[in-house]
């Protein structure tokens, strides 16, 4: 049985609508996050499952319990939802020590002090935190508050961990580190989490599966390597990883392919929307595909190198011809000129 | 022997003690105040003023505890009937200078009727069918700055002011003080008494306007303002509170105009609905005493009404030194002709108008 | 609080503020005093007061002190907290908290003070005689009293104008100062521009004050016969000879109509002032522009404005307390005394007047807070008609002078019999002090719930306490400072208060601020002075706590 189920979620906030009609389900021990853009809604849903928003439509259970139903007006407020939540900017009180934070859900639940002690020491163990138990938020890292946070809401053993942007407030470098280590915690833990983010890279990282969220709908669902490997739509392709974009007509079309053609260039692809001869298509590469080749070949094209980036881990090429505009990485620097540049056709989508 | 003596000096002391208490025991009303214990007081009469009566009357009668309520005249009436009106409870003794208003009070039914036996000591115009009893006897006058105002320019009459002010008005510029009408109740009275008895008063209010003066509605205000020198005459005050500032404040001069004085009457009534109707009666038979007049001329220097009290400071002192000048304010329902709407308004129009206000 | 009860709140606030403004209107329709017997239905008091000239007049007076006050304090408010927030302007720290003393003086004792200081014969006007022959000004005029009520509510302005000056991004200036303009020239077309809004909304709210003078023109006006709107409502017992509370009601009522409008419009002001706000990003210290060779001209500015509007009448009250007499002619030395404090020993009233100020500041505040505390958590994050409809109850009685709500309290206390016992107590003086205060203590209430972010609360909840719970654990110990402060506050004010206590006061209700008034009126000024150093120092000594704790005085 799932542990949580949404149904056709619907809120509108204000004059906007932030969710038409979305729905999904969280399997038990699974990952699940919902990426998207800022306004995609996935904060919403997020705050609906918790009980801290009220959609105007829809059906939410956990662990087969409905605790929230638009249609008959059953609503069990968040105080009884019994959910755990990390907030983006920790919520920590600081008024209470670090112990406090997280024997809070504990001695609400009415814990004996015993039992409290046991679980807060070993959660803050687990997470590297017992050093810290009579310190206050003001005394702590950016880190070290997260990693509070997620032990407040996870000592009470909650069905589901619900984490709303939990990495987006560390700096860049910490975040790297995080992730994984996130990741790995909660595997450990072993419950069910809903995860939202706007960075798409902690998204494929963390996630078992992914939500894409935009304007409220759902664009695609399903594991990382799908979302990022084969787009359906072009929000899709064009929010995961960094792409190129080639803008042509449709020449011509076959079995699953098309051929774009632009000023002086031509290129095959995989046609992954409908289209007819002679329309506007945009295709879409990402970066990494495109590579510097020795010469002549099917979508080989022989364009003149206009920059080169040092971005540190490699090297960014600048490329053009005609109205043709490309980015490709490499290694070593490369002087301006002309070169054979491949963009393979099954990594071109055309749309 | 010696503890005889000491016992025999001790009964003695005692009964020396109890004698006062003898006396006041006697009063009929005395029993049934002490089963009452307590009195509330409304006057306007200030709490400086009357301490020393306050303290001679709990040497009489201290099984009363009394609840003294300083407040203006207007603060009086408004409470009052107010309170009436409500059935709250409210004062048990009224007093107050506003002669106007508690003879409104009395003669609209909320006065006791009580023949105090102090009666006979007073003036038969002092009493107002035993229910509004007239307790002082006090001269408006005229107050001065005696550092300031030179010798010359001291008013001794009504008539010599209007004289002066036409003819040394550089003297008076903006230095003169006198009640507001509008705002103040007494000074009203006072002002339409003036304009009863003396002819020239319109003029004098005209001579008022051309000097600046300015109006208030406290003698005390006034007082002040001639004692630190922003004005150097204040006109028609009541006598005794220059007497009692006076001995604060050296340089305060007094003067009881020669043409005529008027005088006039702070009034007290029993409420009549008074929860300690008692108590009140034994108070209101003490300030129209001898012995309660003498304290009030001699310690408080408010000037008494009963003509046995010894001292300049009371009736007979007045009448004494002006004569045919004193012209007491009557107590009776006369007075009330200036509580009626359109006179009044009047009155005060004719008033600013002269003022050039 | 279960979401069921906070209705309950609304309802409550909405008795207290109904309940004496309908006492007003059902009075402004009757012939006489409601409570005599005859009374009946007639409209002779809207006649009446329509038709006086007086009220004409008063009405114009207080049209011109509340225009005069404006045009004085609000560019001078402005230009002190340009001065003191956004420029290198020496001893800032030092300054600033003595710009907002005037708030936290009585009005009666200030004008008193000016009296004594600058009045005809006051001690500056006779050295200034002294000097140069004559005393140039005259405090007992309508300028004169426009000029110190303008001067009076400078504080009023500057707290508006120098939170918004705060809360600008400092980037706004500094991009104009690399653009090459010199501090006067930022001032004038960015700064100033910026905090337009909160500019114009301390105008409104100084000229809506303006109606509510009352301690001022009392003292002030009386001698140049000039009557505000409230001086005039004072006088009309007088008038008629008889207390005439159907007229009193009908220029109540006239005055909340000329108020409460002026509040409305305010209260939308303040919504237009919040949006210009540019609030800084990481709120990043930022240099303060340099006066340069303006820099002793500006605290000159600053420190005239002190010396007038607190030093002089501050003193002058000192000196009126320990002097026995006063005036021309008067050597000072000669005449110091002490008795004029030993003489409130005599005056029973005098002590108990003392205590119970500081009775009802204290508990009274406390007591207060917890109210406006109830009232703002059940306001708290909820999203009902419910909250707007409180928003606009709280308006009214900041509309209405303290001497009107004092008044209809007392009606209240008179008309109504159960309750009629508690009038005579501290009880009803303190509900009447916290309704005028109501918007003043639901606004400091909610300032300190607003920063209580609204994760530390959904934390909570989410983790499984109820509401209830939520407010105790979370919610109030993080407001605890702010609560601690707005008690401080409080209770400054409240000793403070002078016209809410007036038409209460009684034995038993005796407190320092309606007791001035009361003495001002039978000119016992060496009790008054006396009463007001006390009053001064109480108040002094709390607002040293206060600035010791850090309470924040802006709200």
């Amino acid at each position: 049985m799932p542990d949580l189920i949404a149904r056709d979620i619907e809120k509108q906030l204000g004059a906007a609508q932030v969710l038409c009609g979305v729905s999904f389900e969280l399997q038990p021990g699974e990952v699940l996050a919902l990426l998207g853009p800022s306004g995609s809604g996935k904060t919403t849903l997020l705050r609906s499952v918790a009980g801290l928003e009220r959609p105007d439509k829809g059906k939410i259970e956990i662990r087969g319990k409905v605790v929230f139903d638009a249609a008959s007006g059953f609503e069990i407020p968040a105080e009884q939802r019994g959910l755990g939540l990390v907030f983006q900017s920790y919520a920590i009180w600081p008024h209470r020590s670090v112990f406090e934070n997280v024997a809070y859900g504990l001695r609400l639940r009415r814990a004996s002090d015993a039992e409290v002690r046991q679980k807060v020491g070993d959660i803050l163990k687990r997470l590297g935190l017992d050093h810290l138990a009579d310190r206050y938020a003001h005394q702590l890292s950016g880190g070290q508050q997260q990693r509070v946070a997620l032990a407040r809401a996870i000592v009470y053993s909650p069905p589901v961990l619900l984490l709303d942007e939990p990495l987006s407030n560390l700096d860049a470098k910490l975040r790297e580190d995080a992730r994984a280590w996130l990741r790995e915690l909660i595997k450990q833990i072993g419950n069910s989490a809903l995860y939202v983010t706007h960075d798409q890279t902690e998204a494929l990282a963390i996630a078992d599966r992914v939500l894409l969220l935009d304007r409220g709908q759902i664009q695609q669902e399903g594991p990382p390597e799908e979302i990022y490997g084969s787009p359906s739509s072009r929000f899709t392709a064009e929010f995961m990883g960094s792409n190129n974009r080639v803008e042509g007509k449709i020449a011509e079309r076959a079995d699953g392919r098309a051929r774009l053609e632009g000023k002086g260039w031509s290129l095959w692809g995989k046609l992954q929307a409908e289209k007819i001869l002679g329309a506007t298509g945009t295709g879409l590469v990402r970066v990494e595909r495109v590579r510097m080749v020795d010469g002549g070949g099917e979508n080989h094209l022989k364009m003149q190198l206009t920059s080169a980036l040092y971005l540190g881990e490699r090297w960014e090429y600048v490329l053009q011809l005609g109205d043709l505009r490309m980015r490709a990485w490499g290694e070593t620097s490369r002087p301006a000129g002309e070169y054979w540049v491949s963009i393979p056709a099954d990594g071109l989508w055309i749309f | 022997m010696k503890k005889f003596l000491s016992g025999l000096m001790f009964l003695a002391f005692f009964a020396g003690q109890h004698s006062p208490s003898d006396a006041a025991e006697s009063h009929p009303n005395a029993a049934a105040a002490r089963k009452e214990g307590k009195l509330i007081i409304y006057s306007s009469t200030d709490s400086a003023s009357v301490e020393p009566l306050l303290q001679d009357f709990k040497a009489l009668y201290p099984f009363l505890q009394v609840e003294y309520n300083d407040l203006n005249t207007t603060e009086i009436y408004n409470r009052f009937t107010a309170e009436s009106a409500s059935g709250a409870g409210t004062a048990d003794f009224m007093w107050s200078s506003a002669m106007d208003l508690q003879i409104q009070l009395a003669s609209k039914g909320n006065a006791l009727n009580y023949a105090s036996p102090e009666n006979a000591g007073l003036p038969k115009w002092a009493v107002w069918q035993n229910q509004a009893y007239g307790t002082t006897f006090e001269p408006v006058s005229i107050a001065y700055n005696k550092r300031l105002l030179p010798a010359d320019a001291v008013p001794q009459s009504h008539a010599d002011f209007v004289r002066l002010l036409k003819a040394k008005p550089e003297v008076f510029h903006d230095k003169i003080a006198t009640f507001d009408p509008e705002k103040s109740g007494v000074g009203f009275l006072m002002m339409t008494q003036d304009a009863k008895v003396f002819p020239q008063f319109w003029d004098l209010a005209k001579e008022f306007g051309g000097a600046g003066a300015k109006v208030y509605t406290s003698t005390g205000a006034m007082l002040e303002k001639v004692g630190s020198g922003e004005h150097t005459l204040a006109y028609n005050i009541i006598g005794s509170y220059v007497l009692l500032r006076q001995k604060k404040d050296a340089s305060l001069g007094l003067v009881l105009p020669r043409d005529y004085t008027l005088a006039f009457s702070r009034i007290a009534f029993i409420s009549k609905n008074a929860r300690n109707p008692n108590a009140a009666k034994l108070f209101l038979d003490y300030i129209l005493s001898k012995r309660g007049q003498t304290v009030m001329s001699e310690k408080s220097l408010v000037y008494s009404i009963r003509s046995d009290v010894p001292g300049q400071i009371t009736a007979a002192g007045l009448n004494k030194d002006l004569g045919k000048a004193v012209k007491p304010i009557e107590v009776n329902t006369d007075i009330l002709a200036g509580l009626e709407q359109n006179k009044r308004l009047e009155f005060m129009k004719q008033w600013k108008e002269a003022l050039r206000r | 609080m279960r979401p069921t009860l906070r209705p309950f709140a609304v309802i409550g606030v909405a008795l207290v503020v109904f309940g004496p403004l309908g006492l007003i209107l059902y009075q402004s329709f009757l012939g006489e005093a409601f409570f005599s017997p005859t009374a009946r239905f007639s409209l002779g008091a809207y006649r009446y007061v329509f038709t006086d000239s007086g009220f004409h007049s008063a009405f114009g007076t207080s049209l011109l002190v509340s225009f005069g006050m404006t045009l004085i304090s609000v560019p001078l408010g402005s230009l002190l907290a340009f001065l003191l927030v956004r420029t290198d302007l020496p001893g800032k720290k030092l300054l600033e908290p003595w710009l907002l003393v005037p708030i936290f003086l009585s009005p009666v004792v200030l004008a008193f003070g000016y009296v004594v200081a600058v009045g005809p014969v006051g001690f500056f006007s006779l050295w200034t005689k002294a000097l140069i022959g004559r005393v140039p000004w005259n405090l007992y005029s309508l300028y004169g009293l426009i000029v110190i009520a303008g001067l009076t509510h400078v504080p009023h302005s500057f707290l508006y104008v120098s939170s918004a000056l705060r809360s600008l991004d400092p980037s706004v200036e500094e991009a104009a100062r690399v653009a090459g303009a010199g501090p006067w020239r930022i001032a004038a077309t960015v700064s100033l521009p910026l905090v337009l809004p909160s500019i114009l909304f301390s105008g409104a709210l100084i000229f809506l004050l303006g109606f509510e003078l009352f301690g001022l023109p009392l003292v002030l006006g009386d001698p140049a016969g000039l009557l505000v709107l409230t001086t005039y409502l004072y006088k009309l017992t007088n008038l008629l000879g008889v207390p005439s509370y159907h007229l009193m009601a009908v220029v109540a009522l006239a005055i909340v109509a000329l108020t409460f409008p002026l509040v409305y419009a305010q209260r939308r002001m303040l919504r237009t002032a919040g949006r210009f706000a540019v609030i800084g990003g990481k709120g990043q210290a930022f240099r303060p522009l340099p006066l340069g060779a303006l820099r002793w001209p500006a605290v000159g500015i600053v420190l005239l404005w002190l010396a007038v509007t607190v030093l002089l009448p501050l003193v002058g009250v000192a000196l009126r307390s320990v002097v026995s007499q006063w005036g021309e002619g008067i050597q000072l030395s000669e005449v110091l005394t002490l008795d004029h404090f030993r003489e409130l020993q005599g005056h029973p009233n005098l002590i108990r007047g003392i205590l119970n100020t500081l009775l009802l500041g204290g508990i009274g505040g406390a007591l207060s807070v917890a109210f406006y505390a109830a009232v703002g958590l059940a306001a708290h994050r909820w999203q009902s008609r419910w909250v707007s409809f409180l928003d606009y109850l709280v308006m009214l009685p900041r509309a209405l002078p303290g001497l009107i709500v004092g008044l209809a309290f007392l009606w209240v206390f008179l008309f109504f019999k159960p309750i009629a016992p508690l009038r005579t107590t501290l009880f009803s003086l303190w509900l009447a002090y916290t309704v005028v205060w109501l918007a003043y203590g639901l606004r400091l209430i909610s300032a300190s719930l607003l920063q209580v972010k609204p994760e530390l609360e959904e934390a909570a909840r989410v983790i499984g306490a109820r509401q209830g719970k939520v407010y105790r654990d979370v919610t109030l110990p993080l407001i605890r400072f702010g609560l601690v402060g707005s008690w401080l506050l409080m209770f400054m004010m409240f000793v403070r208060e002078y016209s809410t206590g007036v038409y209460l006061l009684g034995p038993g209700t005796e407190v320092i601020g309606s007791l001035i008034v009361s003495l001002w009126g039978t000119g016992a000024l060496d009790l008054i002075s006396a009463l007001s150093v006390i009053e001064v120092a109480a108040v002094g000594l709390i607002l040293f706590i206060a600035l010791r704790l850090g309470v924040r005085l802006d709200a």
